[in-house]
């Protein structure tokens, strides 16, 4: 044992100093590798490795197995531990995932105050887990997320829980939705994970099922059991599914859920017996319309935006609509205008509670002369967003910058996606202002993240309708790493 | 509200009928007859004014707004169904804070 130990030392300070001297920094950080460590480098450390320390490990454990004196047993542990560090390369990726989820829970049981550590990536964990903050954490939390240049999955989850904690529950869901769905990365993965559960919790206790299945989609842990819930719900609502619901639930959950889902049957959208008679249509859009309109939630606005498409499509009321106008000689079509009025005033709601789920084919079986009404007071809304590019003070983080856009960019996507048609038109309408406040934001306040995105995003939606000089504005700005 | 109910009439109104319904309202009105003082019933009862009478025979003047009112007005009422305020997952006992 003390002739082991000292080799042991020795190897871990050696291969140490050939990892400095090849990646000339000190420390490497969760998602990066060495600067300047070449492949080959690299994976003859981690081989190695490999082919070492199990060596290492058995000659220890052999040692510590005939020698009955207990007392070298810590000595034995610190001689393991330090094996584990001499190869850095090799257990990095372990190493980085542990903490994160085992240091959590050692932080709570050891009473850790995350307030005065100087790690936010730890205290941003603890606070999206706690769910509960007090005033003063809260402050102190948007703090250090604001004097944060970086916009990591890990800010968006702490932003997403003050919020929640705060109250604000429509900006926490769209902050929390930004973790979701963002592209993996090294040490993102939790985050991405705590803000899903969040977002399937919320959804539930609004009755929301196929927004909570949408963000359970992936089937494991408590995704799959609000998979299953939802399964349920579809079998006592619509009479339909009984097979997939026997097949995705046990038959505790079926039998334990029944009595209880079927006293709630009144939250889920009734799909049976839609009105087909146009007064009868046109009766259920205006009432879905007025409580649309109190902006309580995003299921009203989705329910009178296709309440409204089947208006539109009613043959039967289009008939009555051109024979009265033919009669009192109208000038222009009051069906398009009463469509374009109430698409516009479902747009405003949605615009200032920040929903933008409108689903596929809401604004697509509107008529054009419909939606021209309604681009009006939607281009109201898009332009207050740039505001935000002629007084930069006033964005006091990347946050805010992304709040202010990203209702808009929903809204474009949405419209884009329900009218292919209009792609170019409703590009030219975004990318000006997009692109001026992605400019000066980056330039006055060093938002390098938030304008990577929406020049990424331009570039994206552009494709095929934007100017050959657009397109390579775009790349350059790409390319020289904005 | 919508202006047939504002003046009394019936959505097949005649431009004549509407025109003198304005016009008798806005007398009553004036004079302050309590017959003509509101419209509708129960909760949906409101005091009628006599801006209200201008501006509804103004918009059945338009052919647009006209046909608008009308679709309106013989639209059929619908009831939904009350917005579910209990969340299942709180039964469940799941642990997850009911957003306030």
């Amino acid at each position: 044992m003390q002739v082991l130990l000292p080799v042991i030392m020795a190897v871990f300070w050696a291969v140490r100093a050939a990892n400095r001297k090849k990646s000339g920094s000190v420390a490497v950080s969760a998602g990066s590798h060495p600067a300047g460590t070449s492949i080959t480098g690299q994976a003859l450390l981690r081989g190695l490795g490999i082919a070492l320390l199990p060596f290492i490990w058995l000659l220890l454990l052999t040692a510590a197995v005939s020698d009955p004196n207990l007392e070298r047993i810590p000595p034995l542990a610190a001689a393991l531990a330090l094996t584990v560090l001499c190869f850095p390369v090799w257990v990095a990726p372990l190493c980085r995932k542990l903490p994160v989820s085992v240091g959590y829970y050692l932080t709570l049981s050891v009473g850790f105050n995350w307030a005065r550590s100087h790690g936010v990536a730890g205290a941003v964990i603890v606070a999206a887990r706690a769910r509960r903050l007090n005033e003063r954490e809260g402050d102190w939390l948007m703090t250090r997320l604001r004097n944060s240049p970086h916009c990591h999955a890990l800010t968006w989850v702490a932003a997403g829980a003050v919020r929640a904690n705060r109250g604000d529950v429509k900006v926490a869901r769209l902050l929390f939705g930004i973790a979701a769905r963002m592209t993996p990365m090294p040490g993102a993965e939790p985050a991405r994970r705590l803000a899903r559960e969040w977002l399937i919790a919320e959804a539930v206790q609004r009755g929301a099922w196929t927004e909570a299945r949408s963000w359970a989609a992936d089937g494991r842990g408590i995704h799959a059991y609000v998979t299953s819930l939802g399964s349920v719900v579809d079998v006592f609502a619509t009479g339909r599914g009984a097979a997939t619901a026997a097949r995705t639930m046990s038959a505790h959950l079926r039998f334990g859920l029944a009595s209880r889902l079927r006293a709630h049957r009144g939250a889920v959208p009734n799909a049976r017996g839609l009105p087909t008679a146009w007064p009868d249509q046109l009766g259920r859009a205006l009432a879905l319309h007025a409580r649309a309109r109190e902006g309580r939630r995003v299921e009203d606005v989705q329910a009178a935006c296709a309440a409204w498409d089947d208006v539109a499509g009613n043959a039967e009321l289009g008939s009555w609509v051109r024979a009265r106008a033919d009669t009192l000689r109208a000038a222009a079509d009051p069906l398009e205008r009463l469509l374009g009025r109430s698409i516009a005033e479902l747009a405003e709601v949605m615009w200032r509670e920040r929903w933008f789920h409108t689903g596929t084919g809401t604004f697509g079986r509107v008529s054009d002369a419909a939606m021209d009404r309604a681009w009006p007071e939607l281009k109201d809304r898009a332009l207050a967003a740039y505001g935000l590019a002629e007084t930069p003070e006033r964005v006091l983080y990347a946050h805010d910058a992304f709040l202010a856009w990203e209702p808009l960019r929903v809204l474009a996507a949405a419209m884009i996606r329900d009218r292919p048609n209009d792609r170019g038109t409703i590009f030219q309408t975004m990318y000006s202002g997009s692109l001026h406040l992605a400019v000066v934001l980056y330039n006055k306040r060093g938002f390098r993240y938030f304008g990577n995105m929406v020049f990424r995003w331009l570039q994206m939606e552009g494709e095929g309708v934007m100017t050959d000089t657009l397109g390579g504005v775009l790349a350059g700005n790409i390319r020289s790493g904005i | 509200m919508n202006p047939f109910r504002v003046l009394g009439i019936t959505v097949d109104a005649s431009r004549m009928e509407v025109e003198r319904a304005g016009q008798k309202l806005l007398a009553q009105l004036e004079i302050g007859a309590m017959s003509a003082k509101y419209v509708g019933e129960g909760e949906q009862r409101v005091q009628r004014t006599p801006e209200m009478v201008r501006a509804a025979v103004t918009a059945l003047r338009d052919p647009d707004a006209r046909i608008e009112a009308e679709l309106v007005a013989l639209a059929t009422e619908c009831v939904l169904p009350p917005v579910a305020g209990v969340s299942i997952w709180d039964e469940l006992g799941l642990g997850f804070t009911r957003p306030k």
